[in-house]
């Protein structure tokens, strides 16, 4: 046996190198001779191993790149023993730590994400430019201008954008949601300050974002607990409508013109003549925020889109939100499925976890939903986006594995979204892996979590992209037929 | 469908063994990419087939032949073996008597040796396993040569095999 050769070979193996007809020689070798196979695993532990340390000195890395201090005992780089693993958190996902998805979809990616490199290391959600994802939009929706967002689960910031026609619902990240009403023009000064130059506009105003501020030319209306109405046409007199609660309106330029409107209320501003008319509008003339109370309730990163987007491949999106959609609203599931279940909130524990699986049969009614967080760029830091949704039935199970996302993507997929493929395979996360810090889940970089909550209707998420998007279906009890 | 408590048995011992299978996988597929799909699936089989583990026997040796049917069928998967093994040097290889792999003790022994390495050799190292760069973008970030890379990667790897064999056996008598 050529040793020397044997070993250029395993490098080359081991580092994906091999040509095809460095292949078959070194094929040819294992196979004829057992020491050749010794000398593979001998090779073989220690590529393993440096990987191993290599994910453990990039989480501890991260960590201290965070600002999180580690206690060096809990580090697996120095006590990997069971019983010096901090913890185990059964959805522990290493969706980050694998980086590499393959050369391939790298280069899916930066095809599909001309920024890819300028954003590369925006490194977390705080970096995030964008202030709004638009969660809704009717199908007649026409966006224009170059700060415009390309669609539903797009994003927009800063700037002023063009609605030329339809109806958009934009949630901003304070969780105001807006209803925006074309043609209009609408420009975002921050998450807390809009102004609407042309169009209709209805606000829903989060009590946690109570002073959220809405212009028209010559108007200021102010937000005080409340959902109200802007309407702004050619005729240099804003219109504004108070659904429920309160808010504060005038003209800048006449402190004395400063009033408030109160539920039902309604007032014109004419700007030219510096005059108040309280009075009743028309109603027609302000958009409906639709109030479903069965639709999931979001926080913190979360957005629920209302309806499924077009495509949730690598690279859509521009933006680090964690985007949750319906795909099928009630389907019999037409073979078993293995979900994940648990019942309990792990975070604080320092028990060893274990995902529960709960076998749903054949025939279980369910409603779909998928779960899509894909960072922005493909840069060397992870982006770390949390949140939760609130269904209104219970949670049956969550889908992760990639064989069972497979499995059920051919009955729950929904026919008018492209998803993303890989290799033939759909990105997914990750439920096993070791946690290296038990206070500050997805500190050291390198797991994404979920939680379901006591009752089972709240999905608590922790995610961490790499450059591998998160995509998983959590399965809810369908509801009763009407 | 198995007890509970043969789950929790098997689940448990998954847990204590995951950083060797881990290591078993990665040395089948070297595309870091897919061993935690395969480790996964393995979980999951593992799991299913609780009952046909009879507690006091060699867990190790039935998780890793589960993960190697598991490899297997991963390889059979388009584009998946471009890197990898054919099927049935996989199979030689596992039918080789593998030594029982300290996974926790080689690590730390590995972390010692790899403060003997010349900066420039443990630079090329951290690139490739802590940042999971190929050759080729490890060169345009040193501003080496992909051949030089090669070969600190082969010399630096010969070196910590033997250090940590060296260090492990010293350990062990």
């Amino acid at each position: 046996m050529d040793t020397v050769r044997l070993e250029f070979l395993l490098s080359r193996y081991f580092d994906g190198e091999l040509a095809p007809d460095e292949k078959l020689e070194l094929q040819a070798m294992l196979l004829a001779d057992a020491d050749a196979r010794r000398q593979f695993w001998r090779n073989a532990r220690l590529h393993g191993a440096l990987r191993l340390h290599g994910e453990q000195a990039w989480g501890e890395r991260a960590a201290h790149e965070s600002g999180v201090k580690i206690e060096s005992s809990v580090l697996p780089s120095r006590a990997f023993s069971l019983t010096n693993i901090s913890r185990w958190s059964w959805f522990a996902i290493a969706a980050c730590l694998i980086v590499a998805v393959g050369l391939g979809f790298m280069s899916l990616r930066e095809a599909a994400d001309p920024n890819a490199e300028k954003l590369a290391n925006t490194g977390n959600v705080a970096s995030d430019p964008f202030l709004a994802i638009v969660i809704d939009q009717s199908s007649d929706t026409r966006w224009a201008g170059k700060d415009a967002p390309r669609g539903l689960g797009h994003a927009l910031g800063r700037g002023r954008v063009r609605l030329e026609n339809g109806e958009a619902t934009l949630q901003l990240d304070n969780g105001v949601e807006l209803q925006l009403r074309g043609p209009a023009e609408l420009e975002m000064m921050s998450v807390d300050h809009g102004v609407l130059h042309r169009g209709q506009i209805s606000a829903r105003v989060p009590e946690q974002s109570i002073g959220f501020r809405l212009d028209a030319p010559g108007v200021n209306v102010v937000d005080l607990g409340t959902e109200f109405s802007l309407a702004v046409d050619g005729t240099g007199q804003p219109k504004v409508h108070v659904f429920k609660g309160k808010v504060r309106a005038g003209l800048p330029s006449m402190p004395e013109s400063r009033t408030e409107l109160n539920t039902g209320e309604s007032a014109r501003f004419d700007v030219a003549l510096g005059k108040v008319s309280r009075g009743t509008e028309d109603p027609a003339l302000f958009p409906v925020l639709e109030d479903d109370a069965l639709v999931p309730h979001t926080t913190g990163d979360v957005r629920y889109l209302r309806r499924a987007p077009e495509s949730v491949q690598a690279g859509t999106f521009e933006h680090d939100s964690i985007m949750v959609f319906e795909e099928q609203a009630n389907i019999a599931l037409p073979e078993e499925v293995i979900v994940l279940r648990d019942a309990s909130n792990q975070q604080e524990s320092s028990e060893l976890s274990i995902p529960e699986l709960v076998t749903l049969p054949s025939g279980t009614r369910v409603r779909s939903y998928y779960v899509h967080f894909d960072r922005v760029g493909r840069g060397m830091r992870d982006v770390e986006s949390k949140g939760s949704i609130t269904f209104d039935r219970p949670v049956l199970g969550l889908v992760i594995p990639s064989k069972t996302l497979k499995q059920t993507g051919s009955w729950l997929a929904h026919a008018g979204t492209s998803y993303e493929l890989n290799g033939g395979q759909p990105l997914e996360m990750r439920f096993m892996g070791t946690k290296s810090h038990p206070a500050s889940p997805n500190t050291s970089g390198r797991y994404d979590e979920v939680h379901l909550s006591e009752d089972g209707r709240t999905v608590t998420l922790d995610l961490l992209a790499g450059w591998v998007a998160d995509q998983f279906r959590v399965l809810v009890e369908a509801r009763p037929a009407q | 469908m198995p007890s509970q408590d043969q789950i929790s048995l098997v689940q448990r011992l998954f847990v204590q063994n995951t950083m060797a299978l881990r290591g078993f996988v990665l040395a089948l597929m070297p595309d870091f990419s897919r061993v935690d799909d395969v480790v996964q699936e393995t979980f999951l089989t593992v799991t299913a087939k609780a009952d046909d583990f009879l507690d006091g026997t060699n867990f190790r040796s039935w998780v890793f032949s589960i993960a190697r049917f598991k490899v297997l069928e991963a390889l059979r998967k388009p584009g998946a073996t471009v890197l990898s093994l054919d099927a049935e040097v996989i199979e030689s290889l596992c039918a080789t008597e593998i030594e029982d792999w300290h996974a926790d003790e080689q690590l730390l022994a590995l972390g010692r040796c790899l403060d003997e390495l010349t900066p420039q050799a443990r630079r090329a190292v951290e690139l490739r396993y802590e940042q999971a760069h190929r050759p080729a973008e490890i060169a345009q970030r040193m501003g080496w040569t992909v051949n030089s890379v090669n070969v600190a990667l082969a010399r630096a790897r010969a070196a910590l095999r033997d250090c940590v064999e060296r260090q492990f056996n010293h350990e062990v008598t």
